[in-house]
């Protein structure tokens, strides 16, 4: 379970909020996906969900463990996969495997016949010996979701996982995220691609200048706003809704007034 | 007109993305650090320390120029003295070149984006062939100038020999440079040394090594104030670096003529000059438009697995081996960092010991093993000042302290945090505390500087059979001062480390934490270097100057303990601030 309590962050003392208040439950058994138009505060919101930023105000609590005062535990219960997979560039794909098999303690016995397949599933077996330098944006992409995968903690967190993503393997994943959700796991993640967040997603979570407009099933948000609306249409709506009550109302027709 | 005027763009885009110096190995059209914004002192930094790379090499050629040139004047042989020094000046574009016009050419990653532009393939050529000259300007320019424009001074020429000179060192470069790229483009054609970047790196910067070598050991190594007429007109009748370079750079007569005539010979040596110029830049061009292929990749060949492999990657590890395991290999694929840290303390060991037992030639320093031994028992081990062996241990200890804080310090952990740039995210999310990451970084620094120095200081001790009395414990304070020497660094990078970089280069080399360490590091060893001072002058009592040693490491090393974490947990808990 993570608990997201009141989570406040701002880049500057004077400045706006990224992220204003954040309160979210998410149980077990379920995909929760991130959306929200450029400079909402997602990815703030993850990088503090997996302590890579400090929150100004609230805490996040893993599995019982905060992200605070308790952060070494509360990482063991995430794996967390960034959506710039451009960090150590000079190791094989195998060599960042063993590392991430050594840090997260998998069982020895396992790590081989785990990686095997994980290579397989995802067509990067033939090239795990190679610098993850001479691998494409996909590729990077792949290597850590197998090294994600390959400690299989109860919460994913994904950052914009599908770019990059060939066919095949995009929809490797999507199945992966399902199964892991259905053995009560948590997954989370962000997307700017609404079809996949539609097909894939039991809860969406719609953010926009640092407040969350919407948290539910796509039925409720549909219920909601418009029964035979795409979620395009309905996130366009509510975001560029959220927008205009941003500015001032410029003064309508006088029936509309009166009205 | 059109043309001309699309080159010019593309030169400069090119120029201020360092596609010339071969600083575009990350990033292309990128900036080399991500924030545009550069702090003022960061900038006047910037220009100091180019003021003063100017100043030192200007300096010391207007002083090898003030040795030589009168003695050659008066000789009437100032031609011998061109010669020799535009030979030089060629060679040195050549070898410090290579590196630069290889990486240029083989490993720039923008040209996919400037072949999308509305420009022709040759105008893309011309203008990253332009400012690959350009770069190879400057060195001579710093180094030249300041030498022949001494050479005027003590000739009393007139004015017009320091244009002809200016123009003649701007322009003599560019045979030189077309040469490069002739090589270049053969070399990335019929060698596998494009397929690999590292690697290509270390080998060219161990070949500049070897060519600063040979050029301090071998036969240039002669000081105008050392020779006599007889040895110089020796030195001028044998075959010289003249000779083999005129062979490949047939305008360096006409350019040496034309810097030295005057009137109609030196405008006729000009247009000599000129034509040789434009016909190797032709044929660079030609050669460049012929096999210069960017687009077609360089891919290594791919290593296929096999079980053992597989079984030995995948042995497990604890954490903190995993992570040292993981900086090793990344401090030894690195090539700034393998020549830094690892194979440049080892080659300036070697370099130290072939100085004191080959000796420089001409310097007068070339000793005997056997009067070395000699001098350490006799004149150190036996001074009356050290009257008993307490003594000779304790000051065997002082100076390897010294030693330790001089050269013990190993750049890697001035950059420990800012190398990592936007991996530091990652690093984060990792269930591993700060302490013990950087725990596993800072032990290999620590290995790294310290081991050759152990090594050598073992390997001179049996040698020279000093007593394991005065070996043990100075090697033991050397490791301990050496420890600290490397922890200093790592605070200040703690403090504020570059993170916001797109071309690594710059968080390695142009860290200014590594010139405050190096300070703090070297005021240490005037402190300890003191004590011997009081010693002698106040004739204190050993056990109490022993005792302020100890405190003093001690102190800073339980100070750096503490602080060091703490400064990471808290830069850590702002990364915002540096990304």
């Amino acid at each position: 379970m993570i608990e997201i309590q009141n989570l406040s962050k701002a880049y500057s003392k004077a400045g706006k909020k990224a992220v204003d208040g954040i309160n979210l439950n998410l149980t077990g058994g379920k995909i929760y996906g991130l959306l929200g138009p450029n400079g909402a505060g997602k990815t703030t919101t993850l990088k503090m969900i997996t302590g890579i930023l400090q929150p100004d105000e609230g805490d996040v609590l893993l599995e019982g463990h905060s992200i605070r005062t308790d952060d070494l535990e509360a990482k063991k219960t995430f794996a967390f996969v960034p959506d710039e997979p451009n960090a150590f560039l000079r190791l094989t794909g195998l060599e960042y495997l063993a590392f991430i098999a050594d840090i997260y303690e998998v069982p020895a016995a396992s790590r081989q016949e785990k990686i095997r397949e994980l290579g397989q599933v995802f067509e990067m077996h033939a090239v795990l010996n190679d610098k993850i330098s001479s691998y494409s944006h996909g590729m990077r992409q792949k290597i850590f979701l197998i090294g994600a995968l390959l400690q299989n903690p109860p919460v994913w967190i994904l950052d914009e996982p599908m770019t990059g993503l060939d066919p095949k393997s995009a929809f490797t994943l999507k199945e992966m995220m399902r199964s892991h959700a259905d053995q009560g796991n948590i997954v989370l993640f962000s997307t700017h691609v609404l079809d996949v967040a539609e097909k894939v997603c039991d809860i969406v979570i719609i953010i926009d200048q640092g407040k969350i407009l919407f948290q539910g099933p796509l039925e409720d948000l549909r219920s909601h706003y418009a029964e035979d609306s795409s979620l395009e249409s309905i996130f366009l709506q509510l975001t560029e809704a959220e927008s205009a009550f941003a500015k001032p109302a410029e003064p309508g027709p006088p029936e509309s007034q009166a009205e | 007109m059109k043309s001309l005027a699309r080159i010019w763009l593309l030169f400069r885009l090119l120029w201020k993305s360092g596609s010339g110096a071969g600083l575009d190995m990350q990033g292309g059209l990128f900036n080399k650090r991500k924030k545009k914004v550069q702090g003022k002192a960061s900038k006047i930094g910037q220009y100091l320390l180019s003021a003063f790379l100017f100043l030192y090499l200007g300096g010391m050629m207007v002083y090898l120029s003030s040795q030589m040139s009168p003695l050659l004047i008066q000789m009437g042989q100032d031609r011998f003295l061109f010669e020799t020094f535009m030979a030089l000046f060629a060679m040195m574009t050549l070898v410090f070149g290579l590196f630069s016009t290889f990486s240029s050419l083989a490993f720039s990653t923008d040209q996919d984006r400037l072949t999308v532009l509305p420009v022709k393939r040759g105008e893309i050529l011309i203008a990253r062939l332009a400012v690959i000259a350009v770069y190879q300007v400057f060195l001579p320019l710093m180094m030249g100038v300041p030498f022949f424009a001494t050479y005027g001074y003590f000739k009393g020429v007139a004015w017009t020999f320091y244009l002809r000179m200016l123009l003649a060192m701007i322009l003599q470069v560019l045979v030189p440079v077309s040469i490069l790229v002739i090589l270049c483009l053969v070399l990335i054609r019929l060698t596998p040394l494009a397929k690999n970047k590292d690697r290509f790196m270390i080998i060219a910067q161990l070949a500049m090594l070897a060519v600063v070598l040979y050029l301090s050991f071998g036969p240039l190594n002669q000081r105008g104030g050392d020779l006599d007429m007889a040895q110089l007109q020796q030195l001028m009748a044998k075959p010289s670096l003249y000779h083999a370079m005129r062979v490949f750079i047939p305008s360096l007569d006409a350019w040496i003529d034309f810097m030295l005539q005057g009137g109609h010979a030196s405008l006729l040596a000009l247009v000599q000059a000129l034509l040789i110029t434009l016909a190797f830049i032709v044929l660079a061009y030609v050669a460049a438009n012929a096999l210069y292929r960017p687009e077609t990749g360089t891919q290594a060949k791919r290593k296929q697995l096999n079980r053992g492999q597989i079984a030995k990657v995948l042995r497990p590890r604890s954490s903190f081996m995993a992570l040292f395991n993981r900086e090793a290999k990344l401090v030894f694929r690195n090539p700034t960092l393998l020549m830094n840290n690892v194979l440049g303390s080892v080659i300036f060991l070697a370099v130290m010991v072939a100085s004191v037992f080959m000796g420089a030639q001409g310097s007068g320093t070339k000793l005997s093993f056997v009067s070395m031994k000699e001098a350490v028992h006799t004149t150190f081990l036996s001074h009356p000042g050290f009257d008993n062996l307490i003594v000779i241990a304790l000051f065997s200890l002082i100076l390897s302290v010294i030693g330790a804080f001089m050269i013990g310090m190993s750049s890697l952990n001035a950059s420990a945090l800012s190398r990592q740039g936007e991996e530091i995210y990652w690093s984060m999310t990792l269930p591993v505390s700060y302490k013990k990451q950087y725990a596993a970084k800072s032990l290999l620094a620590i290995l790294l500087s310290v081991t050759p120095y152990v090594v050598i200081l073992v390997v001179l001790a049996c040698l020279f059979e000093i007593p394991a009395l005065l070996v043990i414990p100075p090697l033991l304070f050397f490791i301990w001062s050496a420890t600290v020497s490397n922890l200093w660094p790592l605070f200040l990078d703690a403090q504020n480390p570059i993170l916001d970089w797109e071309n690594e280069i710059t968080a390695i080399k142009n860290n200014k934490n590594i010139l405050i360490s190096m300070v703090i590091n070297w005021v240490q060893a005037g402190i300890y270097g003191l004590t011997i001072y009081l010693y002698l002058e106040y004739q204190l009592e050993p056990w109490l100057v022993l005792l302020g040693l100890v405190a003093f490491l001690l102190i800073q090393t339980l100070y750096l303990l503490w602080a060091i974490p703490r400064r990471i947990k808290r830069t850590m808990g702002q990364i915002e601030r540096y990304l």
